[in-house]
């Protein structure tokens, strides 16, 4: 009995992958049946395809590089302002970005960047001209940076939020430069985050068909997605789509271990976290470098946002949003399976983590912990609507898919949240296990109690911002709710799409703005509400 | 098509298109022709042709044939204009085409906001905005070489669970009730003629000869044509 009692922590962390697992696995086994190795091998030696394979990893593979270059320095600026209520305004904005659907955003860097963008019409204003750049590859890249930068930004705060104020102290003392302290304090804190949020980038990207396809200008740039779709819409060739979706997930699979090669996984921090306002050692100088980062973060970022907002704010008013009952239901449809699957996916992440945290801190079995890691961050490499293509495949012939639809789209936005909740509330949580480890067993304070009553309270300020993300990114989904979306069940972003695919640019843009809205609305309230005690 | 779906038990005879149209498996339940849409308060003197189209300035938002229908109609329509001398034609329209989108919706929301002159859609799109918006400013280029032909269909899935109802399903979208809706919801023509069009559809343009590939052609040809598409508009 007191066997089994003792290493019942394993279940949490058990039951979490078996959760996870049995998605992944049937939805492989919907797309194995279509297998088959000829035609896998046949597709590859096509020149046609592996000029668009090289295509795919070269793009996605500049789109992170680039996405991290520039968040980089905008995260290591941004650091020493978060006291300012404004930089957190500016930064929970900029969030925006990463999870509204693809198409609203790529509608919104050509509302400011477009040819009739508002850049344009400032150069015609000028006398200028109007200006056709954002077509090609500038566009793809832009579109990348402005979608994943912001998330970048996020995750390297939150690994710089573990230097420890002793350590800040150090290097005042010891007259460091911007380099030694680049070097000495900064990158061994956030190195390995940088690496696995170039890793999801590059995954991000490697599926990204809206963005290549509109702001690509043409079949120049074309992605494996891209053949995929082909092959599944036109063709109607699922033999095809799902060999070529075989070939896409071995090859991001490759690239993506090999990104995280460069680095260990889950470090434990053991430092008091202090407030760190003591951390401004610089001058006027890097004063003014601050400023002008901080100016190129809302023009890049901000900017396509508000020409997005104001062009939809002529079509908002009482009676285009309660007179009209389809958008009403979608939006009961979005808060529903998106607080859903938000919650969900932190009570998930936070198995994973009991499990991962007895295995570090109390038997330092390091394999086992990592492989968990791994399992909850697998759904990385198979894009969401590949993964809901094969949930449909091997689920038709079983139910009726339309009944069951709310939970599979749950489902579904639940396994792609984990990655960043682990993300974000792991290292906070192990930090704080580590800390108070041996406090907690001596005084026996054990189980449910423990985590509840003492760690939560202490991961209040992680723990909101992985609910805020969780959330809202589900809520932003177009891709599977496009799949398993019906008539009865519909978000705002399935009715915005359904809007403009018939003829309705007034009803899209009134559900952009709410969907906008909304998503702000759920930043704030767990950012400054759920989120406060933490600060 | 890997047997996903069943044959239907229609009379499809009845149907306007009949003569055009028929097939065991799919069920044609709406039809139109592809256009250019102009805003004609921009663009006074639209293109009358492909030729005209290519030595202009016009800007245009085409669909990706590889994903969207209006897309391959497109590439279809050019096909049959031009047959072997398709690729030159697509060389010339890139200097038009701003950008080439995943899907119609796409494209046509960038054209409403003012990205390009014109956009690949329907001769029916402008029933749209007369009707809803009463706007008459939007028009569809009519185009000496003639218009493809789009037809929209539906079919029964082979595991549909409920014969019965996929049966009755097929035959509702063809009677007239459902016909009467399609013209002012899919902005596309009913396959029946005892629709009474709204004076919205009587100011478009009158497609005589519509243009069109036979099936087995395309089926045959689908993939080589893509290709070469890809290939002159990536020179």
């Amino acid at each position: 009995m007191s066997k089994i009692k003792k290493y019942q922590w394993l279940l949490p962390g058990f039951i979490a992958t078996v959760i996870v697992l049995s998605f992944i696995l049937l939805s492989l086994a919907g797309i194995f049946e279509y297998t088959n190795l000829k035609l896998i091998q046949q597709i590859i030696a096509d020149k046609y395809i592996q000029r668009i394979i090289s295509f795919t990893v070269y793009q996605s593979l500049l789109s992170a590089l680039l996405s991290i270059i520039i968040a980089l320095p905008l995260a290591l600026s941004v650091r020493k302002y978060l006291q300012y209520r404004i930089i957190r305004l500016i930064l929970s904005l900029a969030w925006l970005s990463f999870v509204l659907p693809v198409i609203i955003g790529v509608f919104a860097i050509i509302k400011l960047h477009g040819v009739s963008g508002w850049i344009s019409d400032i150069s015609v204003l000028f006398g200028y001209g109007k200006l056709n750049y954002i077509y090609g590859m500038n566009g793809i890249l832009l579109a990348h940076i402005f979608f994943n930068v912001p998330f970048a930004i996020r995750i390297i705060l939150f690994s710089l939020n573990s230097v420890p104020a002793e350590l800040w102290r150090i290097a005042i003392q010891n007259n460091f430069n911007r380099w030694n302290i680049f070097t000495q304090i900064e990158w061994p804190a956030i190195k390995y985050n940088v690496f696995v949020t170039a890793a999801i980038i590059f995954s991000l990207c490697f599926t990204s068909f809206v963005v290549v396809l509109i702001l690509g200008g043409g079949p120049k740039y074309s992605i494996i997605e891209v053949a995929l779709y082909y092959a599944l819409k036109i063709e109607f060739n699922i033999d095809r789509a799902v060999s070529l979706g075989i070939i896409q997930i071995f090859i991001a699979s490759c690239i993506v271990l090999i990104i995280l090669s460069f680095t260990k996984s889950f470090k434990i921090e053991p430092y008091t976290k202090l407030k760190l306002h003591n951390s401004n050692i610089e001058n006027k100088k890097s004063l003014i470098y601050d400023f002008l980062m901080l100016i190129i973060a809302i023009l890049i970022f901000l900017l396509p946002i508000l020409a997005l907002v104001i062009s939809c704010l002529t079509a908002f008013s009482y009676s285009t949003v309660f007179g009209n009952a389809i958008l009403l239901n979608s939006i009961y449809w979005t808060l529903l399976l998106g607080l859903s699957s938000g919650i969900i996916s932190l009570v998930i992440s936070i198995m994973f983590l009991i499990t991962i945290r007895k295995l570090i801190i109390s038997y330092r079995i390091r394999w086992l912990a990592s492989l968990l890691e791994l399992s909850g961050n697998l759904i990385l490499i198979l894009p969401p609507v590949l993964l809901g293509t094969g949930i449909f495949l091997s689920l038709r012939n079983i139910y009726n898919i339309q009944e069951i639809a709310p939970h599979i789209i749950i489902g579904i936005n639940t396994l792609t949240a984990i990655p960043f909740t682990l993300r974000i509330i792991g290292p906070e949580y192990l930090r704080i296990s580590y800390m108070y480890d041996k406090l907690f067993n001596a005084y026996n304070i054990r189980g449910a109690i423990r985590l509840l009553k003492y760690e939560l309270p202490l991961l209040r300020g992680s723990f909101a911002t992985a609910f805020a993300v969780a959330v809202t990114l589900s809520m932003g989904d177009l891709g599977v709710v496009s799949l398993f979306g019906s008539t009865e069940i519909r978000t705002l972003p399935l009715y915005i799409y359904q809007s403009l695919g018939s003829y309705r640019m007034d009803n899209a843009s009134v559900g952009i703005f709410i969907l906008l809205m909304l998503v702000m609305t759920i930043i704030f309230i767990s950012e400054y509400l759920l989120g406060r005690k933490d600060d | 098509m890997t047997g996903f779906f069943d044959n239907h038990s229609l009379d499809l005879q009845n149907l306007n298109i009949s003569e055009r149209f028929t097939d065991e498996v799919f069920v044609p339940y709406d039809f139109g022709y592809f256009s250019f849409i102009y805003n004609s308060s921009k663009i006074q003197n639209p293109p009358a042709s492909f030729d005209e189209l290519m030595d202009s300035k016009i800007s245009i938002i085409i669909q990706d044939p590889r994903t969207s229908t209006p897309g391959l109609g497109l590439l279809l329509w050019i096909k049959k204009v031009y047959g072997d001398d398709a690729p030159e034609v697509w060389e010339k329209l890139n200097s038009n085409i701003l950008t080439v989108t995943p899907g119609w919706s796409e494209a046509y929301g960038l054209f409403l906001d003012g990205e390009a002159d014109m956009v690949l859609s329907y001769t029916t799109s402008p029933a749209y905005h007369i009707t809803f918006e009463n706007d008459v400013s939007y028009k569809a280029a009519k185009f000496s070489d003639g218009h493809y032909e789009q037809i929209e269909v539906a079919a029964k899935l082979a595991n549909n669970g409920n014969e019965e109802l996929a049966d009755k399903f097929l035959s509702f979208l063809i009677s007239k009730d459902a016909q009467d809706i399609i013209p002012e919801t899919q902005w596309m023509y009913p396959v029946i003629d005892d629709v009474k069009l709204s004076s919205a559809f009587e100011q478009l343009i009158n497609i005589e000869k519509p243009l069109r590939i036979e099936a087995k052609e395309v089926d045959i040809n689908n993939e080589k044509w893509i290709r070469e598409w890809e290939a002159s508009l990536s020179k």
